[in-house]
């Protein structure tokens, strides 16, 4: 147990977001019109100066801080690095996206601020009040951003819709704790497991499966997905690039600690329903994807697909899963970037278009930004030796050492349907005739971004797996050693 | 008859699915949805107190408190939502939420 | 020692890089980089020949540490079955790029392809480690995607997408056996070579695992009823796509069926043996009597294409059923000379047909006629060439045939049925040429040139070796056969 000092200390990332987040609005609320910019790029560099931190800040063995309320672990670690550099990405996308369009303020900038500390507790929860403290502090944000664009009927129905039902799935998510907290005696992960390993109610069962539907919602996993094409379609397309990352990093380590560490004992209960969500998401992703045009509401059926197969290592509930799940993360992470990098290039002299078949012709007006387009697709369609090929395999592989084979090939026919939807779009990039318009150049934001992650993404990154490999089983150790 | 636990879990799980079907059934008023994310949450609150009597330990009731906390602030940006929503739509009720099918 | 196989894996890859860099480039500059590569892999292969193959496991061997903990490394090797391979490839590769020096659209995105397609290729038949198999293997999908997309026929978008995604769900299995083999083997390793001296998996796991494999080979391959996509994609294909989809890749279903089903759950295929042989047959006779039914003179090889692949699928069953090691190393030889001669047979005619094609505008056998007399070079090869694919001795079919036939016989009389094919294929070859170049020469066609020197040179090899094969196999059968008579299982 550690004193507040110390506790205090292991928090000074989180503590310095607050404090900077607090200071900027109210620089932003005296200082006008003129400093907006700076402080949106002011935003992104705490971002990735506290990113930094957190790394350089690894503790040697876990910590639990505040009686057991935080852990900080290797998990813990890993998630809120992805979540800070995830968000600092999306801001900076963003930044020069809204300065186009004359709408950036300093709501924007803070709001991610703050959605990202709310990440930051979330990965590094271990007491279902500091979790659900940490999805509200997230979530509300993230509201707000869906309907940050005031003046657009399609943006705030998107942030209605999003709250709507962002609430009830809080709401879920609550009504389950309360019941874990009823039959166990205690809201601590620790207490749970050991009430858990006296003796698993039936009360228990219940509990977790209304907070997995309340945590499914946040994942936007089937079949509580249906906000999900519709706020990726109303909301600014950089703020739907944040809401696809960033958000899902957070809630999918969330959902493995919780299931991992307390309710690792009661696999048998749950291992069900999550392969039954994972089934059905990818199932609802890759077939509502193939009837889309919009090419923002193919990438929310694919991000639904793609947090089938995140599910499908949850399911299998070993060690191997877990870094199966991160390394897939990741790789999602880095594609959906690259993606809507692209997708955000995509405009025209009288302003953003996102049907798909504005693509056509891609191939000669901007190769570069075709090819790189391309191995982005081939990544998410799982096509080897794009890297995204290795994130599905560690997920293969982690269900067949559960004995989960037919979710595997369940897992594998999906992935051809899949690679169906997205191959549609590269056809549409190199064989269509190309309309009278060309884009506007991309920005050099964009152009980094794409050419970055589409690089990482080759086997010319050779390094680049390994490494991810070593440090996902370095953390997914560090969860199971501990729990 | 003594009221026990089980009772209190039952208001609760009435209060939850009166909630629940607020938000499903209601085709009528944006506003109604809000009351029934409110309503959820008090059945959550109530379950908690519960809970935390029967137990004996105050952690409950403190997590009351802050899913009081947090109901407001929700309430507040949903309704600030609402307010632009209602600022560009001129309407709001829910069968006119439709721009985008899903 | 110089890295041999590596170097010859990865200069085509290489060499699209460079092509990449070099937009402004012309046309002519482009293809010339595009032979020079070719031409340099070509010379590393035949390097590689000089080096030969050792009496039992494999050669030249290179490896190269990449995820230890999980046992993948970059490991490269050839052994007697797959050096005839690689030595086919190079050389269909050089002869392609010599035929498609004549592309003039988009001629840097058409190399760039070629070259990539030509290391997947290359590396498919080298790779030891089932991971670098099966990242080569897919990547071999996606280039002849955009080759087919890219410069196909009138329907191309179609059949480019059906062999896309026809090939991909069929690859599927493979990578879920080779999970399945990987968690098997203790250590855990993703090298082939532990693989194939212990078959990993036993029982049930083997028998999954082989009818996972058995899925994705024989789509590949491809065996009847999973063979609808070959004729869409090769109609559809541009002839420079067809001989490489005949002559390189259905061999990867081939080559996969022995290096994986065969040498990595041999009891499995012991047992699945009869079954095997029957889908062979099938194959075969199903191949030679839709062939039969053909207008399409680029269907017709297409559907041939399946009859002579199933004598391979024959010959790798009776190999699997046989217990005398003679006579499996006789079947797997003739196998492998199938293969082989398939490629040379099968690149040729296509080859002819995008000459005939480029010159008529149509692929119908009946609206030509009585070419022979306007181009009696490319009719007298043609001809050449289709006896060469019906079986005629002295040419590179028969030596191959003859061995399955032989093996054959000595295993399962009953599967004899499927010589069958050659009568039926002599006869439609026979028609085909009658209808394409003999009878009256029709005013149309009058004015047609012959072969001109690119077209010569694309054709004397491969005509040269379809001679030199069928009248003294010796000189490839000693290489395959001193790996097939080692071969334990």
């Amino acid at each position: 147990m550690a004193d507040f000092g110390s506790n205090m200390a292991a928090l000074l990332p989180e503590i310095i977001l607050v404090i900077s987040g607090l200071v900027l609005l109210l620089v932003g609320a005296f200082a006008g019109k003129k400093a907006v910019p700076a402080i949106n790029l002011t935003i992104v560099g705490i971002l990735l100066l506290v990113a930094v931190l957190v790394l350089l800040r690894i503790p040697d063995a876990a910590l639990s801080l505040f009686d057991g309320a935080l852990r900080l672990d290797a998990l813990a670690v890993f998630g809120k690095f992805a979540a800070l550099l995830a968000s600092a990405l999306g801001l900076w996308l963003a930044y020069g996206y809204l300065k186009t369009d004359k709408r950036l303020t300093t709501e924007f900038g803070v709001l991610i601020l703050f959605a990202a500390l709310g990440m930051m507790i979330m990965v590094s929860a271990t007491d279902l009040l500091a979790l659900y403290v940490g999805i509200e502090m997230q979530s509300l944000a993230l509201y707000v951003l869906a309907a940050s664009n005031r003046d657009s009927l399609r943006s705030s129905e998107s942030g209605l819709k999003y709250f709507v039902l962002g609430a009830l799935s809080s709401g879920l998510l609550l009504y389950g704790a309360s019941l874990i907290y009823g039959f166990s005696g205690s809201l601590r992960f620790e207490g749970i497991a050991a009430a858990i390993a006296n003796d698993a109610s039936v009360g228990l069962v219940v509990g977790i499966v209304f907070l997995l539907s309340g945590l499914a919602f946040k994942i936007s996993a089937a079949p509580f997905h249906m906000w999900t094409p519709d706020v990726y379609e109303g909301a600014p397309t950089p703020v739907t690039a944040f809401f696809s990352v960033a958000p899902k990093i957070a809630a999918v380590i969330l959902i493995a600690r919780i299931l991992f560490d307390p309710f690792l004992q009661m696999l048998a209960d749950w291992q069900q329903v999550v392969i039954a969500i994972s089934v059905l998401s990818m199932v609802v992703g890759y077939l509502g994807a193939i009837m889309q045009r919009n090419i923002k509401r193919m990438m929310a059926y694919s991000s639904i697909a793609n947090m089938g197969y995140a599910l499908i290592a949850i399911a299998s509930g070993t060690a191997g899963g877990l870094s199966g799940l991160l390394i897939y993360m990741v790789l999602y992470a880095i594609t959906t970037l690259g993606i809507f990098a692209c997708i955000l290039a995509m405009r025209r002299a009288e302003g953003m278009v996102e049907q798909m078949d504005d693509l056509a012709g891609l191939s000669r007006s901007q190769p570069a930004l075709a090819i790189g387009l391309t191995i982005l697709l081939f990544s998410v369609a799982g096509i080897p030796p794009i890297a995204g090929f290795f994130g599905k395999y560690f997920i293969f592989l982690a269900a067949m050492q559960a004995n989960l084979l037919w979710l595997a090939i369940f897992g594998a026919v999906a992935s051809v349907i899949g690679a169906f939807v997205y191959i549609r779009v590269v056809k549409i990039i190199w064989f269509d005739e190309p309309p009278q318009q060309d884009f506007v150049p991309v920005s050099r934001v964009q152009a980094i971004l794409v050419a970055s992650s589409a690089t990482l993404m080759l086997p010319a990154a050779i390094w680049f797996l390994p490494a991810l490999y070593e440090w996902s089983e370095i953390v997914a150790l560090s969860l199971f050693a501990g729990g | 008859m003594e009221i026990g636990l089980a009772h209190y879990l039952a208001v609760a799980a009435i209060l939850f699915t009166i909630g629940v079907f607020g938000i499903f059934v209601n085709r009528k008023n944006v506003v109604v949805i809000l009351m029934s994310v409110e309503l959820i949450l008090l059945s959550v609150n109530i379950n908690l107190v519960a809970f935390s009597a029967h137990l004996g330990d105050l952690a409950g009731q403190i997590f009351a408190l802050f899913v009081l906390t947090v109901a407001a602030a929700e309430a507040a940006v949903g309704l600030a939502i609402l307010v632009v929503y209602f600022r560009n739509r001129g309407d709001i009720s829910v069968d006119h939420i439709n721009l985008m099918k899903g | 020692m110089l890295p041999i196989v590596s170097i010859t894996i990865f200069l085509p890859l290489v060499g699209a890089l460079a092509v990449m860099t070099m937009r402004k480039l012309p046309r002519q500059g482009v293809h010339a980089i595009g032979i020079g590569i070719s031409g340099l892999t070509l010379i590393g292969t035949i390097f590689m020949w000089m080096r030969g193959v050792e009496a039992s496991g494999f050669s030249q061997v290179e490896q190269i540490n990449w995820m230890p903990s999980i046992g993948a490394a970059y490991r490269v090797g050839v052994d007697g079955i797959s050096l005839p391979l690689v030595l086919l490839t190079s050389l269909l590769f050089f002869l392609t790029f010599i035929f498609s020096a004549k592309v003039k659209d988009r001629p840097h995105a058409f190399v760039v392809l070629m070259l990539m397609l030509e290391t997947a290729a290359l590396g498919t038949f080298t790779a030891l480690d089932a991971i670098l198999f099966y990242v080569f293997f897919e990547v071999s999908l996606v280039s002849m995607y955009f080759m087919i997309a890219g410069w196909g026929h009138e329907d191309r978008q179609r059949a480019a997408l059906m062999f896309f995604i026809y090939t991909l769900l069929g690859s599927l299995p493979l990578l879920l056996a080779i999970l399945g083999l990987y968690l098997g083997s203790d250590p855990n390793t993703f090298d082939m070579r532990q693989w194939i001296e212990n078959p990993p998996l036993s029982g049930m796991a083997a028998m999954l695992a082989l009818i996972a494999m058995l899925f994705t080979f024989a789509v590949k391959i491809p065996v009847f009823p999973v063979h609808t996509w070959l004729p869409a994609a090769h109609v559809q294909a541009p002839a420079a796509g067809s001989v490489i989809l005949a002559g390189v890749m259905l061999k990867f279903g081939t080559y996969g069926l022995v290096r994986f089903s065969l040498q990595m759950t041999p009891d499995a295929f012991r047992e699945a043996g009869q079954i095997v042989l029957a889908f062979g047959v099938v194959a075969a006779l199903y191949g030679a009597f839709a062939a039969l039914a053909q207008k399409d003179i680029k269907r017709l090889i297409a559907y041939t294409s399946v009859n002579h692949m199933g004598y391979v699928v024959i010959g790798v069953a009776i190999a699997a059923l046989a217990t005398d090691p003679a006579i499996r190393a006789t079947a797997l030889d003739g196998s492998v000379l199938q293969m082989v001669s398939h490629g040379l047979v099968t690149g040729a005619l296509f080859f002819m047909v995008g000459m005939l094609q480029d010159r008529t505008k149509t692929r119908d056998m009946e609206k030509l006629g009585g070419l022979l007399a306007v181009t009696p070079v490319l009719g007298w090869s043609f001809i050449l060439a289709a006896f060469a694919s019906l079986g005629l001795p002295g040419l590179a079919h028969f030596p191959a045939e003859f061995q399955i036939f032989l093996a054959t016989l000595r295993v399962e009389p009953w599967a004899i049925i499927a010589i069958l094919g050659i009568v039926i294929t002599a006869g439609l070859y026979l028609l085909a040429i009658g209808k394409v170049f003999l009878g009256e020469t029709s005013e149309k066609w009058a004015q047609m040139k012959d072969l001109e020197l690119r077209e010569a040179l694309t054709l004397a090899p491969l005509l040269f070796l379809i001679i030199a094969v069928g009248v003294a196999p010796f000189w490839i059968l000693d290489m395959i056969h001193k790996t097939t008579v080692a071969l334990q299982f």
